[in-house]
């Protein structure tokens, strides 16, 4: 028993030394980026090389995001060839984050066998600017009510409730109309 | 048609009048078993205010529960008032004049437990007030308590209006009743003396009042329907919305009409004045109602179905052969195929005992329905949750909620009893008016005329 216990412990201690050893086997990465366009898409290249060496990183899996307002969108993925390079395309009509057109491109190392988990990201400037050039129209639903909704909704209450008034004024004049009263 | 012999008429009132501030043994059974069940339902909102709603089984996902549920119960059966006072006016049904009062209690008694439901909802109820301050004109909430209170005046003033003449003839005929009872007659009846201009004034207030009330009574059940259909949820996001809860509640306020004039019929004998010719016709009605529900749900269901888009496929699979699905079969057809059966022979119409039967089950299934508009759809939301806590994505009603919904339904029936308790139940001098112009058959009375013969309930 006190047997199985040792053995267990060895390889426990085997187990963890081997996965500190494998992540102490990661690389530290660097990576280039260099854009490129045609017709309808950026091209973006990628190069990834090794900080310690300065040799092409190969086999790291690489994933292109754009900076949005509330989180990164995809456009692209992919895994580096024997050169540390690669190529990605993401459309051309791609907004601007911001009134100058501008948009952020992030090129993510994520949990990757081969390098540490790093990024790197460019600023491009897009055709397009976001928000819109017109500004998109509040709905009913909006921080005021529209004027329409508020004519139209005092309207009819209003006049529902002077109708209202108007019977128990008809009520009043039955209680006038009392022969008894006048006389 | 000649004029009532004064004699006859005297009977008739004394007949109608015999019913106010009678006590009858039944009648005081039920008011104690509806006031206890009152009186529970009270400790339990009391529990709940003070616990909060962790007490009920309302949380992220069902947040309207059964409270919001019986919310649109109640504003469904309250359109009874609108149907009977307004659209069968409108038509120049005469049988009418008998059930007015009575469809006036049971509106005035379910809008009031309507603008109650939602004051029940919430767990901050002193917080309804910051609405009036802050409340925003483009919500639909804002609309539902605007409506619900101009629809409750607007019942209150026309329970009211029919009831100044026969407050004149309580006035003047219950003289051995308490003073403050007599007071307060005099004081409401107006000084009401049935001379042209008093009948003049008040016709044309009642016809004012029948005009306006019919559509802030649909504006109540289409916000209703708008508060749910305004909300971007599966079952929910649907144009048919208002037209099935405006259809709805006349279907569920024709069965509880037809449910109430059976035990007042019976309870207070009046045999003469609810007669198998208004359950004959009120069947009709609730037939003709009942199977246009039928269609509106085929519409209302079928049409998803037919597609089962993503975002739909669960609350309907839910409702189709879920977890609900006993309730939903129910709700179709005991609560709409098997009323129309039975509703369509002549025969059963005739019989006021299936027409009951058929209103019990139409009933129930509408009350089970507003439960299925409500729930499962709560419960299928277009964006679930993620890593909601356990118990967050069902919906077991507590103790709690059942027994404040036991106490608002008992509070329903109880307000209508009491409603009859200071007033006649028919309004006396529109039957007898209206007798007296196109004669009995017309009215769908029986036997007034030789009331002499009739034992009477006036002390």
């Amino acid at each position: 028993m006190q047997a199985n216990k040792i053995y267990n412990f060895i390889f426990l201690s085997l187990l963890l030394t081997t996965t500190v050893a494998a992540q102490d086997e990661k690389i530290n990465g660097n990576i280039a980026l260099q854009m490129g366009s045609n017709d309808s898409m950026y091209v973006v290249t990628a190069t990834v090389t090794n900080i310690a060496t300065q040799q092409p990183a190969k086999n790291v899996e690489l994933t292109f995001y754009i900076q949005r307002t509330f989180g990164l969108m995809k456009v692209a993925d992919g895994t580096t060839d024997s050169t540390g390079i690669i190529t990605a395309e993401f459309p051309s009509d791609i907004r601007g984050h911001d009134s100058s057109k501008n948009f952020i491109l992030i090129a993510k190392v994520e949990e990757s066998d081969v390098m540490k988990d790093t990024a790197f990201q460019v600023s491009i400037q897009s055709k397009f600017p976001f928000p819109a050039d017109k500004p998109i129209p509040r709905s009913i639903a909006g921080a005021h009510a529209p004027w329409w909704l508020v004519i139209t909704f005092i309207a009819a209450v209003g006049a529902v409730w002077l109708l209202f008034v108007y019977v128990l004024y008809l009520v009043y004049r039955i209680k006038k109309a009392s022969i008894k009263i006048i006389s | 048609m000649e004029k009532l012999n004064p004699e006859i008429k005297n009977q008739i009132e004394n007949e109608l009048l015999g019913t106010v501030g009678r006590r009858y043994r039944q009648e005081t059974f039920w008011v104690f078993f509806l006031g206890a069940i009152c009186i529970g339902g009270t400790v339990a909102w009391i529990i709940q205010l003070r616990k909060g709603l962790g007490v009920t089984a309302m949380r992220d996902y069902v947040s309207w529960g059964l409270y919001i549920s019986l919310l649109f119960f109640f504003v469904g059966v309250s359109l009874i008032g609108a149907l009977v006072s307004c659209v069968l006016r409108m038509s120049g049904a005469k049988w009418r004049y008998p059930l007015i009062r009575i469809a006036e209690a049971v509106t005035l008694s379910a809008i009031f437990f309507a603008g109650f439901m939602p004051v029940l909802d919430m767990g901050r109820p002193e917080r309804l007030y910051f609405l009036i301050t802050h409340g925003r004109i483009q919500s639909p909430i804002l609309w539902d308590v605007i409506a619900i209170a101009t629809y409750f005046i607007g019942s209150l003033i026309y329970f009211y209006l029919p009831l100044i003449p026969d407050l004149a003839i309580m006035r003047d005929k219950l003289t051995d009743a308490p003073k403050w009872r007599k007071k307060l007659w005099r004081w409401l009846a107006m000084g009401w003396e049935d001379n042209l201009l008093q009948r003049r004034l008040l016709k044309k207030a009642m016809l004012i009042l029948c005009i306006v009330i019919l559509p802030v009574a649909i504006s109540v059940h289409t916000i209703s329907a708008w508060l749910i259909a305004f909300t971007l949820r599966p079952g929910w996001n649907s144009t048919i919305m208002g037209p099935y809860f405006v259809f709805g509640a006349l279907m569920a306020g024709t069965a509880i009409m037809i449910l109430i004039i059976a035990k007042l019929r019976h309870g207070y004998r009046l045999e003469h004045y609810l007669t198998p010719k208004h359950f004959n016709n009120l069947a009709k009605i609730l037939l003709a109602l009942t199977a246009f529900y039928l269609y509106l749900n085929i519409n209302k269901y079928g049409v998803p179905a037919y597609k089962m888009a993503k975002e739909e496929r669960a609350v309907l699979e839910d409702l189709f052969y879920g977890k609900n699905a006993f309730f939903f079969w129910f709700t179709q057809i005991a609560g709409l195929v098997l009323p129309i059966i039975i509703l369509s022979f002549k025969r059963f119409r005739q019989s006021i005992k299936w027409v009951v039967a058929a209103s019990v089950m139409v009933l129930l299934g509408a009350l089970i329905n507003r439960y299925l508009i409500v729930v499962p759809n709560m419960l299928h939301p277009f964006v679930p949750i993620q890593h909601a806590q356990h118990g967050y994505a069902t919906y077991n009603p507590t103790l709690i909620e059942w027994t404040i919904t036991a106490s608002s339904l008992a509070g329903f029936v109880l307000l209508i009893i009491l409603l009859f308790k200071p007033f006649p139940v028919i309004t006396m001098w529109e039957v007898t008016e209206e007798v007296e112009k196109r004669g009995e058959k017309e009215i769908g009375v029986e036997n007034i005329i030789t009331l002499q013969n009739i034992p009477t309930h006036a002390s």
